[in-house]
């Protein structure tokens, strides 16, 4: 009898797990194909480079990277002896680059349900991690596209946004995709739509003013049941109490509304600071100086504010610039147009700053080489244009310590190009993620009908027309051994090759 | 006579930075000699004709802003002539874009409401000749475009083929250009949003189509039209009565004069275009043509050129709101060249980083060879536009339309360093347009 109640219970869950997972599975039956390809047991792999770009370091050319547990235990040159249990994988005729960081988007969580803008100005309890959505085909273009490390924020058009987070575009689930939560809240000085900046400003104002009312009260209260405890009788008065209790507040006595609040107001988060326009800049600064988290900010730039390039300077924080980085400007009086290209200002100014994808911008906008590409095109150094998509990103982000770069102790989070990372025909050919292999371009269908404008079935059917045409009385046994022999490789490969040539 | 001396002065400061460029374009000042006025030598490390030959160490020699002489490694040339040379710099000839928005004062609704039938309208009506497209496209390195009439009628007005700089009176190439007609939704959806008539209700038959039915009935009608006219005045000569404006200009399409484009997104837009103008025995160029990779034989029949453009894999913007554009091929140039169809590459409504070399830029990472995109960009354009014998080409005779890249053209990180237009240059790379635009006037009070 028990032993049918257990069999019962673990049919019922069994069920209950299929039931719940099959519509994720349906969703991102073509993430999985490509997130499908780990190697059981491959926990140590020696990867040989024809190049490493470490970006930090120089290049080495040919060189080996040790990856053990997901992390890189040794980077070096050919001479680097393997270990006889290391799986190889040979990539001696490609190029290895750090998995590209993008610093801030609000991709990943837009469609029809999931907005990326919450309705309230102060919304400091929310998080992105309500709001991403695994199965979005953005995720499986990161991939695709060498991006492997992405900030998900909440939308601009906001006051106090909620909370951001650091994910890999793998996994099924938020938690899964998760590299690091709590990464620091969005804020936005330029006005929500339908809003003037003096309410934008008033509203930041009387937030951290409600918060220090909310901390005062919370201190005398905790003062004073911190004295019950102790049995003793409240004596000094009110004021005096709340400084008091104060030293004595913890983060669990916060509610949800205030807490991140109050992390942001000493210093122990990071906060995006969204200025579309020069004199958000000034408007920024003075907030956050006033409130104490000024050394944790990170801009988040529209192109117009490389005018405020020297206010920027002086409080030696990043930035991270919009996907366009051209800004042009017709001057009233004499028509004359100026334009400048916005990344030259901060490389100039010697200010980090990192570059962002967008694939509402042009076409090219949406490749974070391209736009590294576009640096160079307009006078920045390969060394600093690289890094802007790499190190530079990871770092500013609070993740400078693991990724970003090819360096011992990292994680192995690492992109196999078919070239150079800036030239036109270099297709990302795998993708590690933390030593796991979680995309391989020979596996990727939907590059090649994107390559070659057919769908798959279309394909198979064209295939098996040629099988048929040649002689039409072929007996079906061979038939049938062709189809199950006709495995995504030969064909996918020449495809592949096209996209080779330049 | 000084006309180079600012241009030497600008160009010097602007290539200061740029040491492996050379400009010394007062050398003519010295000369005095009239024949040798406007003559200028271009030098680079290695020029593309156009026509498929490459000329390492290339010379071109122009004169009054026309290709007098191309060669390369040693070639005599007067000493009083301006130069630019430039040992690693690689030249092109001036890109076409032969369907562009450029300078369209409202860009996506410029459609007549008037009539579904208006050919006989020109799209330069509509240009602003000033409009700071041109000069953005110019600093692209696209020297000619062809400005393509609206999508919201079924058969729209005329385009006109335009320089992108030089001096106003020389810019306008075509003002008549080739007829476009449009299959699809467009010219349903778009323009009028397919207003009411006043105070009558909405068929087909009072202004606009609403299927796609009825944008071949519209179509049908008007070449109907034409055709009557056309067998009228073979019937009775000059005696022929007058035509409506619009029959005229068919009758021209039919006739062969006039050259005429069908703009079709969808792979059954394209099949119709064919099967109409397979009717009426027209040639004609097919535009956007976002799924012409699906119909390669059809194409390939009748060998019709396509205008294919822009790139992308998703479509974004007022594209991806006509309902014709998510099935989109990253190949599709490279795809139509190896069926041996003649295909121009074209930006469209794209200016800046989405311009005409960032289209060849993303059709060779989708497999197109650099031959290929030169050819899309210049030579098929230059065809396709019926300017052969203009444009397109660095050869003899040819316009002295060139850009001297920095690196090989269209690599992501290559950029035009200077853009000749008429044998003048009209862009240097760090030059400001106020500049540039101070170039080849004589200085104050020197006359």
């Amino acid at each position: 009898m028990m032993r049918f109640s257990k069999l019962f219970l673990f049919v019922l869950i069994a069920a209950l797990v299929l039931v719940l997972s099959g519509r994720a599975q349906d969703l991102n039956k073509a993430r999985a194909d490509l997130a499908g390809t780990e190697k059981v047991g491959a926990n140590k792999i020696a990867l040989k480079a024809g190049r490493i770009i470490t970006v930090i370091d120089d290049d080495i050319a040919p060189g080996v990277i040790l990856i053990e547990d997901g992390k890189i235990k040794a980077v070096g040159d050919k001479d680097l002896e393997i270990p006889f249990d290391f799986w190889v994988i040979d990539a001696s005729d490609k190029v290895v680059f750090p998995g590209m960081v993008e610093a801030h988007t609000s991709q990943g969580m837009s469609g029809y349900i999931n907005r990326t803008n919450e309705n309230l100005p102060v919304v400091p309890f929310t998080s992105v991690f309500d709001g991403i959505d695994p199965s979005v085909l953005y995720f499986e273009d990161a991939l695709r596209d060498g991006v492997t490390t992405i900030l998900i924020s909440q939308g601009n058009n906001t006051v106090i946004g909620g909370m951001t987070r650091i994910v890999r575009p793998i996994g099924l689930t938020v938690d899964e995709m998760t590299v690091k939560a709590d990464t620091g809240l969005k804020l936005s000085f330029t006005p929500m739509s339908g809003q003037d900046r003096l309410t934008q400003m008033a509203l930041f104002r009387e937030t951290f003013r409600e918060l220090a009312e909310y901390k005062k009260n919370l201190a005398e209260s905790k003062y004073e049941k911190d004295l019950e405890k102790k049995e003793e009788t409240l004596k000094v008065p009110p004021e005096e109490a709340a400084k008091k209790g104060v030293e004595l507040l913890e983060d669990a006595d916060f509610d949800f509304k205030h807490l991140n609040l109050e992390r942001l107001a000493t210093g122990r988060l990071p906060a995006f600071v969204w200025c579309a326009e020069p004199m958000d800049v000034g408007n920024a600064v003075k907030i956050a100086k006033e409130n104490g988290f000024l050394n944790r900010v990170i801009f988040v730039l529209g192109n117009e504010c490389y005018k405020a390039v020297d206010e920027i300077k002086a409080t030696g924080r990043p930035v991270v610039l919009e996907s366009n980085m051209v800004y042009r400007e017709e001057d009233p009086l004499t028509g004359e147009e100026t334009e400048v290209f916005v990344p030259l200002a901060f490389y100039e100014a010697a200010i980090p700053f990192a570059i962002t994808s967008n694939p509402y911008d042009s076409y090219g906008a949406r490749y974070l080489w391209y736009q590294a590409a576009r640096l160079v095109r307009n006078g920045i150094p390969r060394a600093e244009a690289l890094k802007a998509i790499t190190f530079t990103a990871a770092s500013m982000i609070g993740v400078g310590n693991r990724l970003g770069a090819i360096l011992p102790n990292y994680d192995a989070t690492l992109l196999v190009l078919t070239g150079d990372p800036m030239s036109i025909g270099t297709w990302v050919d795998k993708v590690l993620i933390e030593g796991r292999v979680v995309y391989e371009r020979e596996k990727d269908y939907r590059l090649k009908e994107l390559l070659t404008g057919k769908k798959k079935a279309e394909e198979e059917e064209e295939k098996e027309k040629e099988q048929k045409a040649p002689g039409e009385e072929a007996p079906p046994e061979e038939e049938k051994k062709t189809d199950s022999d006709a495995k995504p490789g030969s064909d996918k490969k020449e495809a592949v090759k096209k996209g080779e040539k330049e | 006579m000084k006309p180079f001396k600012p241009i030497a002065i600008f160009l010097l400061a602007g290539l200061a930075a740029l040491s492996f460029v050379a400009a010394d374009l007062s050398a003519s000042e010295a000369a005095g000699d009239e024949k040798n006025d406007n003559l200028l030598v271009v030098r680079a490390g290695k020029i593309y004709t156009g026509d498929g030959r490459v000329l390492e160490k290339g010379v071109l020699v122009i004169r009054n802003g026309k290709i007098v002489q191309v060669g390369s490694g040693a070639i005599d040339v007067p000493e009083s002539a301006s130069s630019i040379s430039s040992e690693k710099g690689i030249v092109t000839p001036g890109l076409i874009d032969a369907s562009s928005l450029a300078g369209l004062i409202n860009k996506y609704s410029w459609t007549e409401h008037s009539s579904e039938v208006v050919p006989h309208l020109r799209v330069l009506d509509a240009v602003d000749l000033r409009s700071r497209d041109f000069v953005h496209l110019a600093r692209q390195g696209v020297t000619t475009v062809f400005v393509t009439p609206g999508s919201g009628s079924v058969i729209g007005c005329r385009g006109c083929v335009l320089k992108t700089a030089g001096p106003l009176e020389d810019r306008v190439v075509v003002e008549k250009g080739a007829v476009k007609a449009t299959m699809g939704r467009d010219s349903f959806v778009r323009g009028a949003y397919n207003r009411r008539p006043y105070g009558r209700s909405l068929t087909f038959m009072t202004r606009r189509p609403t299927t796609r039915m009825g944008v071949t009935a519209v179509f049908q009608d008007a070449f109907w039209a034409a055709k009557a006219h056309l067998a009228e005045h073979a019937e009775k000569g000059s005696k022929t009565g007058p035509a409506d404006p619009a029959t005229e200009v068919l009758s021209g399409v039919l006739a062969g004069k006039i050259p005429f484009r069908v703009q079709a997104r969808k792979d059954n837009d394209i099949l119709s275009a064919i099967r109409l103008c397979n009717e009426f025995g027209i040639d004609f160029v097919l535009e956007e043509a976002i799924e012409a990779h699906r119909c390669l034989p059809e194409l390939k029949a009748r060998n019709v050129p396509i205008v294919f453009g822009p790139v992308y894999a998703y479509p974004v913007g007022y594209r991806a709101r006509t309902g014709e554009a998510d099935r989109s091929c990253l190949n599709t140039v490279g795809l139509l060249q190896e069926a041996g169809l003649r295909v121009a590459l074209t930006a469209n409504d794209q200016t800046g980083e989405g311009s005409l070399p960032h289209q060849a830029t993303f059709a060779m990472r989708g497999g197109l060879s650099r031959a290929g995109a030169i050819d899309a960009t210049t030579a098929a354009p230059a065809e396709i536009l019926g300017l052969q014998d203009r444009i397109g080409k660095l050869d003899t005779g040819f316009d002295a339309d060139l850009v001297v890249w920095n690196g090989e053209p269209f690599a992501p990180t290559s950029h035009p360093i200077i853009v000749v237009v008429g044998g003048k240059p009209v862009y240097v790379y760090g030059v400001t347009q106020t500049e540039m635009s101070e170039l080849g006037k004589d200085e104050p009070g020197e006359k």
